[in-house]
């Protein structure tokens, strides 16, 4: 059943990615923050250059648009782009193929015409799909095939998910998504019955978060304290990385080898390797915007997708393995918002949901299929659950709609706004 | 069974490739130009990117592109390039406001039945504007 979930996910993305763009209800995918992301593989790949240089000479004039967010580093003028390399990586096949495809017919080889237009768009999808297949993967090591199935259902289309796996594909939230539920799944593996490459995958994992989005390395505090629920588990921790540092240092050698060229690709631009790419933009950490990125109309996480909530009680209330995710998700989610609260836009500009949150999803997804666990040898509560998380799909269904009609605001929306318009499509 | 589906696969792809080598809906394809609008003299254009491309039947003899960059004082002039098939054809300097009809003379008809003519702007103006393009005229 959680497998026809995923593929009925996947069937459906496509669907909507075909209306998306045959209807022309969005732009063509590379755009906003999607062009920065991505700009990296015309570059590498058209134009043979490490600088962005020749990419910006060709696509625009010399100077990138404002809207990307890619600068010149004051003092060697050189560009510097304030997304890292991770997206385009992992983009990197479905664009190889879209300039195969470009050549083969005669479109123009630039790197933003059809094919590399919908090899970014797709990718997304692609990504999103496979972390729907490994946090599945996860899931089953504790809770049965309908508990996941019902998970999987309420995180995809309940939540942002599909919206940032279809309409917004080209941005970095579902390789994050993605990414994280690998590393969870790695996280689980290297602790309980470590294979040969566990070690190796689980660095490379950890650098590709890093390289998607540079305040995701927060993330990777899930790996230290995975299973640490007390002191002395933690004392625990300690002895077992030092009983284990062959082990721990394969990992460290991977997830430092993957980011190595971020690295060299910075200190190239501006002559260090660790730079704030963001360059002016910054953090506001005295005045965090909390009930803003958590519970507020304009942004919420938790307003725009209740059914999360769900997750947070689930987690404080974990068994078993989702018990072992439990402290580490806790400090990385109160972190995480504290972080996303302290950014001088914290409503990340236009968005539906608050997708800095969609990233972290997966662990979330655990604290659901808690809940719905222990509640699966009660047919009221099973019925009641049932109703509200379906409700919480096609209101999340119909808003994600009206976002892409722009029937709802892209941001600031207010209460005014979201009552007046709840549930219409015009 | 196996290898059925995998014979099935191979004609497929080939037949899709074979498809995608000269596709008729290429003719609608374009890149790099925003909507139209029409400018105080009446004249509907285009803007075009850093970068703009669009199909002409490869069987014309030659096309006519207006062009126009309302250059202000102080501005630096602009560098186009007109390609056909990623070949050169044109060249031409806007330091001037003012339409300026380019006529390209097209190669003789290839394998191929439609050519790809690229507009590039060697700088832009804000908003990624390159120079303004009015109707392409095609002489057959």
């Amino acid at each position: 059943m959680s497998k026809a979930v995923v593929a009925v996910a996947g069937v459906l993305g496509l669907a909507a990615y075909i209306f998306i763009y045959a209807t022309g209800v969005a732009h063509p995918p590379i755009r906003s923050d999607g062009f920065s992301y991505y700009v990296y593989l015309p570059s590498w790949f058209i134009f043979h250059d490490l600088s962005l240089r020749e990419v910006a000479r060709d696509c625009c004039g010399g100077e990138f648009p404002e809207f990307s967010a890619i600068i010149r580093w004051p003092g060697t003028r050189r560009w510097v782009n304030a997304h890292p390399i991770g997206v385009a990586i992992m983009q990197a096949p479905f664009f190889l193929l879209a300039h195969l495809l470009t050549k083969w017919s005669n479109l123009s080889p630039d790197g933003f015409t059809f094919y590399y237009q919908h090899s970014a768009g797709l990718a997304g999808l692609f990504w999103m799909v496979a972390g729907l297949v490994a946090l599945r993967r996860l899931l089953l090591r504790q809770f049965n095939d309908r508990i996941t199935a019902a998970t999987l259902f309420v995180l995809t289309f309940a939540t942002s998910l599909f919206h940032y796996g279809t309409y917004d594909s080209s941005y970095s939230h579902v390789y994050s998504f993605f990414l994280f539920s690998v590393f969870m799944v790695l996280t689980d593996t290297w602790y309980r019955s470590p294979r040969r490459f566990t070690s190796w995958l689980l660095g490379a994992t950890a650098g590709l978060i890093v390289l998607t989005r540079h305040p995701n390395a927060l993330f990777l505090v899930v790996f230290p304290l995975y299973g640490v629920t007390r002191g002395e588990a933690l004392l625990g921790r300690i002895r077992e990385f030092k009983r284990r540092l062959p082990d721990l240092l394969k990992v460290a050698v991977a997830a430092a080898l993957v980011v190595t060229p971020q690295l060299l690709i910075y200190f190239f631009a501006t002559g260090r390797p660790l730079i704030s790419s963001y360059g002016s933009l910054g953090f506001n950490f005295s005045e965090p915007q909390l009930f803003g990125v958590l519970f507020s109309v304009q942004k919420g996480v938790f307003f725009w997708a209740p059914i999360l909530l769900i997750g947070v009680v689930g987690l404080i209330a974990s068994r078993g393995m989702a018990r072992s995710f439990a402290f580490p998700a806790g400090v990385f989610l109160i972190v995480n918002s504290y972080v996303i609260a302290s950014w001088w836009d914290w409503q990340f500009g236009a968005s539906f949901g608050h997708r800095g949150f969609v990233d972290s999803y997966p662990l979330l997804a655990l604290g659901i299929a808690d809940v719905f666990d222990r509640i699966a040898h009660r047919t009221m509560l099973v019925l009641a659950t049932s109703v509200v998380a379906l409700t919480a799909a096609i209101v999340s269904t119909v808003q994600m709609l009206q976002y892409w009609y722009h029937v709802m605001p892209m941001s600031d929306t207010t209460w005014e706004q979201y009552r007046a318009v709840f549930m219409q499509l015009r | 069974m196996k290898r059925a589906i995998a014979i099935v696969l191979f004609f497929a792809v080939a037949g899709l490739l074979a498809w995608l080598r000269d596709p008729a809906w290429l003719a609608r394809m374009e890149s790099g130009f925003g909507r139209w609008e029409r400018a105080t003299d009446g004249v509907v254009y285009r803007w075009t990117a850093g970068r703009a491309s669009f199909f002409v039947p490869a069987d014309l003899q030659a096309i006519e592109i207006p062009l126009r960059l309302p250059i202000q004082p102080g501005d630096w002039p602009a560098v186009v390039t007109i390609s056909i098939d990623d070949r050169p054809a044109d060249r031409l300097v806007m330091a001037e406001d003012g339409w300026e009809t380019r006529r390209v003379l097209l190669p003789p008809r290839g394998a191929r039945r439609l050519r790809r003519i690229d507009i590039h702007v060697d700088r832009t103006r804000p908003g990624n504007r390159g120079v303004m393009v009015g109707e392409v005229v095609r002489k057959p």
